[in-house]
């Protein structure tokens, strides 16, 4: 019983130890190489065959082929083998000769810088040199004649050399030219050798000025620096990189690494770790186009290297105002985009911009203002002071009303005058200005007709030219876009008189920044939310993730990437905990991740990559002796 | 909030792989030594001898081989659960250190769990320093307090009760400790049920308030005489019970004597002391019963 328990139990240990073993032997990464090694066999191997048969059609390689064949014979026939084996003989003699010499010569010439330390020791103990001096003469005239001899029988040898050569000339000349056109097959069946005996190993970079980095990225990834794995029928995995001329030979993959750019572990040798999608790593590999996000650490600006999807973030960037809110160090602090309130109340309908201000993109599904986390109270709030603080006498004409008479006249003069190059009636037109297709219920028409009249005396700096339309054309105008109503527009009541309710408005309005955009009557714009710079190096337990540390259900993961990503997308998904301040601005998927690579670039890293990572753009004079070279 | 998957994240921690083991291991041997015991009480209560007395259990035999090769197939049957262990389980990596973060929930290894667990409910220098003392100092005490000579070598509940009854009581209640610190403490040491999703921003309304202050008295009096009540109560649990004790159970203090009945009944009101205060803090937000200027009880 005893003995049975222990029989099992040292199996089990065994078992178990075994286990341990192929555990530890059985690496995912072995199995990538040894598919490749299959892979790059199999292509090198069709690669000979190809060659070989195209040779095989070349006539004149076949000719060649025969002749060399023939002389071959020739050279190689009995007689010439006996005439060979004599010849042989007689150089080895001649050989041996001009060793003979050559050693006679060696040994007067050691004896000559033995005679040469003796002088100089005796010089130099104040001793007679001259019996000394004697005899190094006397040996130097010997060593003259031997060399002389040496050079008599080398003569005999060289001809003796040059005759054999001479005799298989045609014989030679024929191989060598055959050996070259075979060179390439050599080479091949070289590689095959190479391929066959190449053992499994761990492939890595070790880059000291990186902070001791180590890749193992083309552990797996065998080809990524090879030509010839562009082809998309090849495993992803084991495809050449991109550009590979630009990326791994411009910027020597030795001296850079891959995580460097990429992010991600490179130590590790797991296809999930490696790539930094497991817990707890703070930096998982850019996904896609995102990994142009690392070009900024060493390049300065990406004006003119390719990065084109992080120039699109950073255009968006631009042209959404972010850097109305927040600031980031080098750009220039942001225009005011949006158009003037100082004399909204003399163009808006109170009930219509409680509803924009609530949500922009019920009335305006394009809109460029973004949505605001307010609701309808707070609009009106908003709206109330804005109505109550601004000039309501905007405007040279007073009290315009539309003519009904003259709506037919209105669209023909749109039309005509080319309104609708820029503003779309109910979606149809081009999307520079605002769709007008329910501005009747936006903008009252004295503000119209004055705006239409000269729009930059409203807004000067707004891109609408002044057509120059005379008073009737514009009367016309105005008289046809005012019957475009909102219908069904949602109903409100604004007391703009309420100076609490205004109070309100105002407090709102300078915590969301409106005036960042706008220009507002008491209200100054601040750059006061965070600052992006170095962004995407903040410390991870900074960033307010609300509930939603782990949460799938909104695909909010805690990591610097995902909480980044999702506040571009929707800033609202973090607003368990404090309300967050910024608009959403609906941006596409697509939109999010080019935004997210520019604020991805937003490393501050530059002092930690030592000085040679660093891009220096040349200088003109070197760009100037550059094109002077081609 | 609440999710299976939340537990099983909790329990399968490679970090507490070790308390699973514990819980399996205290019911399977709390459960085998009471098994032996019924059997033997069954035994004394027929007149027979206990099973351990039985002829053919009497028979004496050598260490070696006898005993030594069933610890050598143990030890290679735990070799063998460590090799597998290791092999599958991986460290537990947390995020990469920071020294300006603190990990939160910061905790001991998981057999410092139920030390840690009592510094909620005790001033540190008691649950750092004195109980654990104490703990020790008991522990060395019990071959001097308990003469008992009934169980000697065998297994028994009906001889033994008192003395299997108070082990028992700790024993549970320092791993209940242990168990509660491991699983049911999550962020900011608050309290989560099984399953409940550990959320780092979970608030508990916990104010506590001294003794002193359930007595209206005014935290700025003199320590002594705002906490002479305070001193009656505990006073009087340290000298009354030992008297009614004595009085109502006048067997246990005669078996015993003064002196070992001293001991005895001093160890065994601290360690129902502890989950007292416990329910204290739980029920009434006690914070301590004792305020002095060196330490709080």
């Amino acid at each position: 019983m005893r003995f049975r328990a222990f029989v099992i139990s040292s199996m089990l240990l065994f078992v178990m130890t075994v286990l341990a073993v192929w555990v530890d032997f059985d690496r995912e990464w072995k199995k990538y190489q040894s598919d490749f090694n299959k892979i790059e066999f199999d292509k090198t191997k069709s690669e000979l065959e190809n060659l070989k048969k195209s040779m095989d059609a070349d006539a004149d390689y076949k000719k060649l082929e025969a002749s060399y064949k023939s002389s071959e014979d020739q050279v190689n026939s009995p007689e010439a083998l006996v005439k060979q084996k004599d010849l042989d003989q007689k150089m080895a003699k001649l050989k041996f000769d001009v060793y003979k010499a050559e050693r006679d010569a060696k040994f007067t010439k050691s004896t000559i810088g033995s005679l040469d330390y003796q002088i100089s020791r005796n010089i130099s103990n104040n001793d007679a040199t001259a019996s000394i001096n004697d005899q190094k003469m006397i040996l130097q005239a010997k060593l003259d004649e031997q060399n002389k001899a040496v050079d008599v029988v080398r003569a005999s040898f060289d001809k003796a050399q040059k005759e054999a050569k001479d005799d298989i000339k045609q014989y030679t000349d024929l191989k060598s030219k055959f050996e070259d056109k075979n060179a390439k097959v050599e080479l091949l069946n070289k590689k095959l050798d190479v391929i066959a005996k190449r053992p499994i190993d761990i492939q890595q970079i070790i880059i000291p000025e990186l902070n001791n980095t180590v890749d193992r990225c083309m552990t797996c990834h065998m080809a990524a620096n090879t030509d010839g794995f562009e082809d998309k029928k090849y495993p992803k995995v084991f495809q050449t990189h991109p550009n590979r001329e630009l990326f791994l030979v411009k910027h020597n993959v030795k001296d850079f690494g891959c995580v460097v750019c990429h992010q991600g572990q490179g130590l590790s040798t797991k296809s999930k770790s490696a790539h930094g999608w497991v817990e707890f790593w703070e930096k998982p590999m850019f996904k896609g186009k995102q990994v142009e996000a690392s070009c900024i650490k060493c390049h300065k600006t990406t004006d003119n290297i390719p990065a084109d999807y992080f120039n699109k973030g950073k255009e968006l960037v631009t042209a959404s105002n972010c850097l109305a809110c927040h600031k980031i160090e080098g750009q220039p602090a942001a225009v005011k985009n949006g158009p003037p309130l100082l004399q909204a109340s003399s163009k808006l309908n109170a009930t219509w911009m409680v509803n924009w201000v609530e949500n922009p993109r019920h009335y305006l599904p394009r809109s460029k203002m973004p949505t605001f986390p307010l609701g309808k109270e707070e609009a009106t709030a908003i709206t109330a002071y804005v109505l109550s603080s601004s000039d309501p006498n905007y405007g040279i004409k007073k009290g315009v009303v539309p003519d009904p008479s003259l709506v037919g006249n209105g669209q023909r003069v749109f039309k005509a005058k080319g309104c609708n190059s820029c503003h779309a009636i109910k979606g149809v037109g081009a999307n520079v200005g605002p769709d007008l297709g329910r501005v009747g219920s936006k903008a009252n028409p004295t503000w119209m007709y004055n705006w239409i009249k000269n729009p930059q005396s409203y807004h000067p700096g707004t891109i609408m030219p002044n057509l120059g339309l005379t008073d009737e054309e514009t009367l016309s105008v105005v008289s046809w876009l005012q019957t475009f109503k909102w219908d069904n527009m949602p109903q409100s009541q604004v007391d703009i008189h309420n100076v609490e309710l205004a109070t309100k408005g105002k407090a709102i309005m300078k915590n969301y920044n409106c005036a960042s955009c706008h220009n507002v009557v008491g209200l100054e714009g601040a750059q006061n939310c965070p600052e992006l710079t170095g962004e995407a190096e903040k410390d991870i337990h900074k960033f307010d993730f609300g509930y939603a540390h782990r949460d799938p259900l909104r695909g909010v993961y805690h990591t610097r990437e995902s909480y980044i990503y999702n506040k571009i997308r929707s800033p609202g998904v973090y607003d368990d905990f404090v309300k967050g301040k910024m608009p959403r601005f609906w941006f596409t998927d697509e939109q999010t991740s080019q935004a997210y690579t520019y604020i991805m670039g937003m490393t501050g890293k530059y002092d930690d990559l030592p000085y040679k990572y660093i891009y220096k753009p040349k200088t003109v004079e070197e760009s100037n002796e550059e094109i002077k070279k081609k | 909030m609440y999710s299976f998957k939340n537990f099983l994240d909790i329990l399968t921690t490679p970090d507490n792989v070790p308390i699973l083991l514990l819980i399996a291991m205290i019911v399977a041997y709390t459960w085998i030594s009471f098994h032996k015991a019924f059997d033997n009480d069954k035994r004394l209560a027929q007149g027979r001898p206990v099973w351990e007395g039985e002829p053919h259990n009497q028979e004496k035999v050598h260490t070696w081989p006898h005993l030594l090769n069933i610890e050598f197939i143990v030890s290679i049957i735990a070799m063998a659960g460590l090799t597998l262990w290791s092999t599958f389980l991986n460290a537990p990596l947390e995020d990469p250190a920071n020294n300006s973060v603190t990990p939160n929930p910061s905790k001991a290894p998981w057999y410092f769990l139920g030390l840690q667990e009592m510094l909620v409910y005790f001033d540190p220098w008691i649950a750092g320093v004195v109980l654990p003392g104490i703990i020790v100092v008991g522990l060395i005490a019990i071959p001097y307090i308990d003469t008992n000579p009934k169980g000697n070598g065998y297994y028994s509940w009906r001889d033994r009760r008192f003395a299997i009854g108070v082990f028992l009581f700790g024993w549970f209640l320092w791993m209940a400790l242990i168990i509660e610190g491991t699983i049911l403490r999550g962020p900011g040491w608050n309290f989560f049920m099984p399953g409940e999703y550990w959320d780092v921003h979970k608030q508990v309304a916990l104010v506590n308030i001294n003794f002193s202050e359930l007595l209206n008295i005014d935290p700025k009096t003199f320590w002594l005489a705002r906490e002479l009540p305070a001193i009656i109560i505990l006073g009087l649990y340290f000298t009354i019970t030992p008297f009614l004790v004595a009085k109502f159970n006048k067997k246990f203090y005669e078996d015993l004597g003064l002196v070992r009945y001293g001991v005895t009944i001093m160890l065994l009101l601290l360690l129902v002391g502890l989950p007292v205060k416990m329910i204290l803090r739980l029920t009434i937000n006690l914070k301590y019963i004792l305020v002095t200027p060196w330490f709080n009880i």
